[in-house]
């Protein structure tokens, strides 16, 4: 602490209060301090008042292990200072938290959950998302430059594919990382790119021969290289496939958002690798969609893995210990007051008071006993306050057990399996 | 030693009457105990430190009943003996 006074100041701040000379104040201290001393040398506790007692405790000799060489040293016994302060002092030091009461916790509550629970779920949907839209436009690039290269004659022609195939692109992986977000959303998406690419088969299930009839026409005008650039449009209905697929998986997986991406990454290759099998197109064709075929399914797979770790690294983190606690705090208090409410109904004929005259009471607790419930027999891993917990859901209520079946505190914790306990019936009293 | 002797013997050593020591006595903790509420340390010298430290809260178990319990944090004074005085032990 940056503040820190001497005997000096506290002379000073005697002298002016008792208006003594400071010198006198200064020599009455010194002699009050001496006192303790001489007399706690002699092994006499000191107790002052509005201050403390001071007592002499001896400890005993112990083992230790000499931090820097490792050496196992022995402690010998010794005396210590121990300061108690007195109730009052302590109160007064300790007013700034005086408000705090010693809360009692439900079984339920768990930090650890707590924290869990609460930051990944927003997180979860955010990142991915962000990545996914930029990631796979830089994914769509290459294979489109690759295309390029491939086949220098299509000059033409590229441009048209590209752009089909990016729309697509760019359609299969949000579903797939955005899923939380409802099917609404996607649907339109797919449909726009489908009427762009072909325009008629779009929800039917067998695509493969129709969108070639019809791309026919637009390739023909340009060039004689029809063969080649059929497979390519034929690529595009084998995409589709896969996006009506994936709103079948969806609505499961919907709230696991840690998951799904992975298992639809793999139904999703599986779909294309059918398909590439079935194909009855020309073999460079083949090889040039699979190329970009795996070069996607890599970079969604990278993706999944960003989107994983990022998630990991930032999770767990962000509260604080006590912010926790305190949440936890008014939880456990919440969870009380529900709880203690649905106990037991107050019986019409005789009042409750008049019932429980017959019975042991608890001096100024919440209910009457007024009866045994049932009785209990104990079996193993189970005690008092799991019984409470069970009868009366609240296990504060272990109280009245105790008290009713007469057991000392002692007792109430070291009970054997089989003992029988008898459950009191419970009103609460009224106000 | 209690503090009605405690008193007396420092009366003795001062040549002072034992209620006037009281009284000053009174000032003196009266004294300490309001910078104890500033959170100053308080050091004495050849005797030792008094400071106010901040406890934190935590969560107990209660043995007997297996209640947990959350202790909220509180502010307590320590004492710590100078080596003068451990020296002399």
């Amino acid at each position: 602490m940056e503040n820190k006074i001497t005997i000096i100041d506290l002379a000073e701040g005697l002298a002016k209060r008792k208006h003594i000379q400071r010198k006198d104040a200064e020599l009455f201290i010194r002699t009050v301090f001496e006192t303790i001393q001489e007399r706690l040398l002699e092994g006499d506790p000191v107790k002052v008042k509005g201050l403390g007692t001071f007592k002499l405790i001896t400890v005993n000799s112990r083992e230790s292990v000499n931090v820097q060489t490792g050496e196992r040293i022995v402690i010998d016994s010794h005396a210590k200072v121990s300061f108690t302060p007195e109730k009052a002092l302590s109160d007064r030091v300790n007013r700034p938290f005086a408000d705090f009461e010693t809360v009692a916790l439900n079984d339920a509550t768990k930090t650890e959950d707590m924290e869990r629970i609460d930051l990944p779920e927003p997180e979860a949907t955010e990142e991915p998302t962000t990545e996914a839209i930029q990631a796979p436009l830089a994914d769509i690039v290459e294979p489109a430059a690759e295309v390029a290269q491939a086949e220098p004659e299509e000059i033409v022609l590229p441009e048209p594919e590209v752009a089909q195939a990016e729309p697509e692109a760019i359609v299969e992986p949000t579903p797939e990382v955005v899923d939380p977000t409802p099917e609404v959303v996607e649907e339109p998406v797919v449909e726009t790119v489908v009427e762009e690419a072909t325009p008629e088969p779009i929800v039917e299930e067998e695509p493969k021969e129709e969108p070639v009839v019809e791309e026919e026409p637009k390739v023909e005008p340009v060039a004689v290289e029809e063969p080649k650039v059929e497979p390519v449009a034929v690529e595009e209905p084998k995409v589709e496939p896969v996006i009506e697929e994936e709103p079948n998986v969806e609505p499961i997986v919907e709230e696991k958002p840690k998951e799904e991406p992975v298992q639809e990454v793999q139904s999703a290759p599986a779909a294309f690798m059918d398909k590439q099998d079935k194909e009855p197109a020309g073999a460079d064709a083949v090889e040039k969609k699979s190329r970009n075929l795996t070069r996607w399914l890599l970079f969604l797979m990278l993706l999944l893995v960003a989107a994983l770790i990022l998630f990991l690294l930032f999770g767990p983190k962000g509260y604080d210990g006590e912010a926790v606690e305190r949440e936890d705090t008014t939880q456990v208090e919440q969870k009380d007051t529900i709880e203690a409410v649905p106990v037991t109904p107050a019986k019409p004929t005789k009042s409750a008071e008049e019932l429980a005259a017959d019975y042991p009471q608890i001096p100024n607790g919440e209910y009457w006993i007024v009866g045994t419930k049932t009785t209990h027999v104990l079996e193993k891993g189970e005690d008092l306050s799991k019984l409470a917990l069970e009868h009366y859901g609240d296990k504060k209520l272990i109280n009245y057990i105790i008290h009713y079946n007469g057991y000392s505190m002692q007792k109430a914790s070291n009970l054997f399996v089989g003992t029988e306990v008898k459950l009191p019936e419970l009103v609460k009293k009224e106000q | 030693m209690n503090n009605k002797e405690f008193v007396t013997e420092i009366a003795t050593k001062l040549g002072m009457s034992t209620s006037q020591v009281n009284s000053l006595m009174v000032g003196l903790t009266a004294e300490m105990t309001s910078h104890f509420e500033e959170e100053t340390q308080v050091s004495i010298m050849n005797f030792g430190n008094f400071e106010v430290k901040k406890r934190l809260e935590r969560v107990i178990i209660n043995p007997a009943t297996k209640q947990r319990m959350l202790v909220p944090p509180k502010m307590a004074l320590s004492f710590k003996p100078s080596n003068v005085l451990k020296d002399k032990l």
